[in-house]
């Protein structure tokens, strides 16, 4: 497989482009790689859009119909499915914490017991967050992999 | 509202198949020679309405808050304590003096008790263990970042 780098001068323009006859199993490898490597994501509040970084996002919520993803500061309203932002960032930070929750293992600061097979993460900003026990298994997994 | 009846239907049955299946292996066991009158068929039906009962007074459509749970939980055990004082008290035997009653109240509170110790001690073993994860991969992240 042939690898070209082509230098280009603005840093908004920056891609990655893929030539394949077919999508075979190893294209779309480095695409998914490639779409996880991306640091930002969109998140509006109302109408108006913010491109969000997503190491300042601590967890992405479901409530009804609606994926909100929560920072520091604000709460943002996402235009993707639980799922799909799960799979999209599998490779990253992100695990799934609970049925309705998702959240940034690089934001937890620590876990401490609750009641009803839950724990809860206490955030880094001292948030804190009930997680499933049943999604235990998962994190610590996924936090063996960094 | 809607979700509040259909969590609370949901609820009601599987109560329902449980008690019905409870009491039927129980006679089976105890009880083979005795004829039930047809109020007693209803039995299954009142327990199970009974039962579902915490669903309906402390629903959330997402997940429920500590405060939410803790609330049910106190509901489940004034609801046991009720269902087996009726139960104890219209009994052959009978409660007759105030130590029996008080055995047989203190007994629902001390199972609840234990079970939500239990519950609890599962909890605290895995955020010990999540901790200890969370601490390997902190250490991981930091030796990279060096």
């Amino acid at each position: 497989m042939k690898v070209s780098i082509r230098s280009i001068a603005k840093k908004e323009d920056e891609q990655v482009v893929l030539e394949c006859v077919e999508l075979t199993e190893d294209f779309a490898d480095i695409r998914d790689y490639a779409l996880t490597k991306s640091n930002t994501l969109t998140g509006y509040i109302g109408k108006a859009a913010y491109e969000l970084n997503l190491k300042d996002i601590l967890y992405f919520e479901s409530v009804g119909d609606h994926i909100f993803a929560y920072t520091d500061k604000q709460v943002y309203t996402v235009k993707m499915r639980l799922y799909e932002v799960e799979s999209r960032f599998s490779r990253s930070k992100f695990v799934r914490g609970s049925n309705t929750i998702i959240i940034n293992l690089l934001q937890i600061e620590s876990f401490r017991p609750s009641i009803g097979a839950n724990v809860i993460a206490r955030m880094k900003t001292g948030e804190e967050v009930v997680l499933s026990r049943m999604y235990a298994k998962e994190m610590k997994l996924r936090m063996g992999e960094f | 509202m809607k979700d509040n009846v259909k969590r609370y239907l949901e609820t009601f049955l599987t109560a329902h198949v449980l008690i019905s299946l409870v009491i039927g292996i129980s006679g089976l066991l105890v009880g083979r020679e005795h004829e039930l009158q047809y109020w007693e068929m209803f039995t299954p039906t009142v327990l199970a309405l009974v039962c579902a009962l915490p669903v309906l007074l402390t629903f959330h459509p997402e997940r429920l808050s500590i405060t939410q749970l803790i609330r049910r939980r106190i509901l489940q055990i004034i609801i046991g304590e009720v269902m087996i004082l009726t139960f104890v008290a219209t009994g052959r035997h009978g409660i007759h003096t105030w130590a029996q009653l008080i055995v047989v109240a203190l007994t629902v509170p001390v199972v609840v008790a234990g079970l939500c110790f239990f519950d609890w001690l599962l909890n605290y073993l895995e955020a010990r263990e999540l901790n200890r994860c969370l601490k390997e991969m902190q250490k991981n992240l930091s030796k990279e970042d060096k």
